[in-house]
This record gives C-alpha cells, sequence and structure tokens, in this order.
C-alpha cells in the first residue's frame, strides 16, 4: 500500500483534508479495497489508545448494508409527484424488456453527443436493458436531489435519462452505452464520461447538460459503484 | 490533562468531512462512516434486543435509515449522536412492534438513552474479551516505546483531542510534521494489533467485502 495516500487516511480519520483531499482519498480507497481494510483497522487501534469497548469489532455489516443500498430507491429521487415514479419506469420498462426485447427510441430534443454504431452486440445490449443497469442510472444520482424526467433506449443499445434538478432548473442527462469498434464520439465540452468493462463487454457511462463538473464526476463515480449490478 | 470537551469536538468535526460527502451522494464515504461506526452500532442494537443476528438487522436498518436521510442531520450534534438515535428508535420500534419491550427493563434503556456511554454491550466470549484486553496492554506498551516526538503528537491528538494545527503551535513545527509524526505512531501501533484484530475477525466470522 502507497504510505503517503495511508498518511492521508490518517489525516482523513481526524477530520484534517480538504474536501479535495477527500475525493482523492475516497477514489484510491475505492481502487485499492486494502486500503478500506487500513480504515477499518485505523479506527480499530484509535478505540484502543482511547480505551473504548472494543466489543464486537469482527462484526462487518456494511456489504449487507451497501448491497441492500444499491437495489432500493435512494432518497434521491423520492420527492416529485410531477413525474411518473422512476420505480414504475423501472418495472415497466424491464417487463417491456423482458417481453418485447429492446425498443429503441432516438430523443432529439436533446443535444445529442454520443453516437454508436447499429452493430452493438446483443449481449450487452440485453445488459443494459437489464433492470440491474437501469438501477445504476438510477444510482448514479443518488443523494443529489435530481428528478428524473424521462428515460429513452437509444438506438445501438444504449439508454439515457433526463434529469432536472428542481431547485434551479438546471438539466442534465445520464447516458448508458456499449462501446463498440465503431464508437464515436462528438467531443463536446461538456461531457464527461466514465468506461467500465464488465463481463458482457465495456461500457460507458457519460454525462451532460448545464451542471457542474464536481457534479458530473459524483454522478459518475456513483455509477462505476454501483456497476457491479450488471457484471 | 483531557479536555473532553475539545475531543468531542474533534472528533464531530473529522465525522463531518465524511458526512458533507455523503450528503452530496458519495456513498464511498457514508461506507466509511458504516465502517467506523457498525460494532458501536451492532452493540447499542443488542443491548435493545439481547440477539446478536437481530441486532445486525436493526444496525443495518439504522444505517439504511442513516443514508437515506442524512440531508436532514443539520451537523448539530455528532453524526455519532444523531446515528445513536436513529439505532435507538428503530430498536425500540421493533420491540415495541413485536411486543417485547419488556425484556429490557426500563432503567436499563433509561441509562442506554446517554450517548456518552461507552461501556457497550457485547456478545464476547470470554476469550474475546480477554483478548481485548490483550490488545490495549499491548497497545499502551507499544505507545511508551514510539520516539518521543511521535508519541507526543499521537497523545495530543488521540487523549487530548487537539487539531493539527494546536499540536504543531504546542510542538513548534509544521503542521505536515504533526501528521506525519501521528501516522507513524499509528503505524507502529497497527503493526502490533494487525495480528489480534484477524483472530477477532475470525471468531466473528467478519464478512469478507
Amino acid at each position: 500500500m502507497n504510505e503517503n495516500i495511508k498518511e492521508k487516511i490518517s489525516a482523513l480519520a481526524d477530520g484534517e483534508l480538504s474536501e479535495f483531499e477527500v475525493r482523492r482519498v475516497l477514489d484510491e480507497i475505492e481502487k485499492e479495497p486494502d486500503l478500506r481494510n487500513y480504515w477499518d483497522l485505523l479506527q480499530i487501534t484509535r478505540r484502543s489508545l482511547i480505551n473504548e469497548d472494543l466489543g464486537n469489532i469482527g462484526i462487518d455489516i456494511s456489504g449487507r448494508v451497501r448491497r441492500e443500498l444499491s437495489g432500493r430507491k435512494p432518497h434521491a429521487v423520492k420527492n416529485y409527484s410531477s413525474y411518473p415514479s422512476y420505480k414504475s419506469y423501472l418495472a415497466a420498462t424491464a417487463g417491456l424488456a423482458l417481453v418485447f426485447g429492446i425498443n429503441f427510441v432516438i430523443t432529439p430534443s436533446y443535444t445529442d453527443t454520443d453516437s454508436f454504431s447499429d452493430e452493438a452486440s446483443q449481449t450487452i445490449a440485453n445488459a443494459i436493458a437489464s433492470p440491474e443497469a437501469l438501477e445504476v442510472l438510477n444510482n448514479s444520482v443518488m443523494g443529489m436531489n435530481a428528478k428524473l424526467r424521462d428515460f429513452n433506449y437509444v438506438s445501438g443499445g444504449g439508454m439515457h435519462a433526463n434529469y432536472v434538478f428542481p431547485k434551479d432548473g438546471k438539466k442534465f442527462r445520464v447516458s448508458l452505452s456499449p462501446v463498440l469498434s465503431e464508437y464515436k464520439v462528438k467531443q463536446a465540452p461538456e461531457l464527461r464520461r466514465i468506461f467500465i468493462k464488465t463481463d458482457k463487454g465495456v461500457f460507458v457511462v457519460s454525462v451532460s447538460g448545464n451542471i457542474t463538473d464536481e457534479k458530473k464526476s459524483r454522478i459518475l463515480q456513483n455509477a462505476n459503484y454501483f456497476s457491479s449490478q450488471i457484471k | 490533562m483531557v479536555d473532553k470537551q475539545s475531543k468531542k469536538q474533534t472528533n464531530k468535526e473529522a465525522d463531518l468531512t465524511l458526512v458533507r460527502r455523503a450528503k452530496k451522494g458519495d456513498y464511498r464515504a457514508f461506507d466509511l462512516l458504516v465502517l467506523k461506526y457498525q460494532s458501536r452500532i451492532v452493540s447499542i442494537a443488542f443491548k435493545f434486543v439481547k440477539e446478536i443476528q437481530l441486532a445486525e438487522d436493526i444496525s443495518q436498518e439504522s444505517f439504511i435509515k442513516a443514508y437515506r436521510s442524512i440531508d436532514s442531520f443539520r451537523e448539530e450534534s455528532a453524526f455519532y449522536t444523531w446515528l445513536y438515535r436513529i439505532t435507538a428508535n428503530t430498536a425500540k420500534n421493533y420491540l415495541v412492534s413485536k411486543g417485547r419491550r419488556k425484556e429490557s427493563s426500563i432503567s436499563e434503556l433509561s441509562i442506554f438513552e446517554n450517548e456518552d456511554f461507552f461501556e457497550l454491550p457485547t456478545n464476547d466470549s470470554p476469550e474475546q474479551i480477554l483478548m481485548a484486553q490483550s490488545l490495549k496492554d499491548t497497545i499502551y506498551d507499544a505507545l511508551s516505546g514510539l520516539p518521543e516526538d511521535t508519541r507526543t503528537a499521537l497523545s495530543l491528538r488521540e487523549f487530548e483531542g487537539l487539531n493539527y494545527e494546536e499540536i504543531a503551535e504546542i510542538m513548534n513545527c509544521p503542521v505536515g510534521t504533526v501528521r506525519s509524526r501521528i501516522f507513524r505512531g499509528r503505524e507502529a501501533l497497527e503493526n502490533l494489533i494487525s495480528p489480534v484484530t484477524d483472530k477477532f475477525k475470525v471468531m466473528n466470522n467478519k464478512e469478507i467485502v
């Protein structure tokens, strides 16, 4: 393990990191599970030092909490009345995907920043059309108080969801699409994306719209975090 | 002298860094808070329900409630205090729903309303209790063996609850040096306790994440 990162984790435990550093450390922990164990050990050490009771230190429910939260509707999209519930969307589209296959819809109302080959492999197309993949999009905006406006499947096996922040009316789109050999993307300055490798193929999650880069990064990190559901 | 108020304040601020990230939707930050507090939360729940499996379920539900309502945490109290209340309420609601409130006497529960009550009940076996004591002895021996600068920085942080800037002022050195000394001190201690905590995890069948 990198000593420099461990030192930062130690400082994080003391609340002595800047917000920027915190994000960097969380990124590192996400990449290297041993660092997460280091955080755990650090807590035990500190509790031992201050003579705090060490009961139940071997118990770990963190995996259960994470799985439970990733499989349910997050609070970020809970209170909107002007749009149908996302759960309804999920249930309906999952059912449609199962019965009718993927229904490709192109939505010209939004600036097109991605264009994909029509030759998406059926495997990854199916993976993206799965309820789990829909949950990835759902979870990507967890905690951001964004409201879902609509979502659509797009030509080439991808899908995207359009959101709005009710506070300021800013709109953005989160897309989930397969990465293909003929994958082409317009280099729109407002678009941020990550590539996620799964056993069904590599796909890209992208965010575009009039929101801050920090929010876009946050959405992509969440999507990456919860993408294990479709692996 | 241990300044309990200062220490509580510093710990509160330490959690707020992660809480604020979690409020922005960063689950990874909340995950670290779960890791930090899970054993204490399980102990709290166990006090109410007296069954470890049930205590784990209630703890899980409490963390889920906490994450879903984290926007309502107004940072006036410590995060742990807020989490403690959620857990206590979840456990009480469970007991009420099952008609089992009588299992915990009123005096027991009211004592437990005090958030500073750190001697939490556990389901540890005598062997585990002995191991915990042995662990503490090991740590104190190791602490006394640390270089003076390292020991001083670590003690000011852990026992006096001072922040890095305050420690730097006392020790007349840069904040970065304080951070490094505290880290090195913890490293030395962790190397000693790691084998012991591994045994705990085996005993409790700790979930591999």
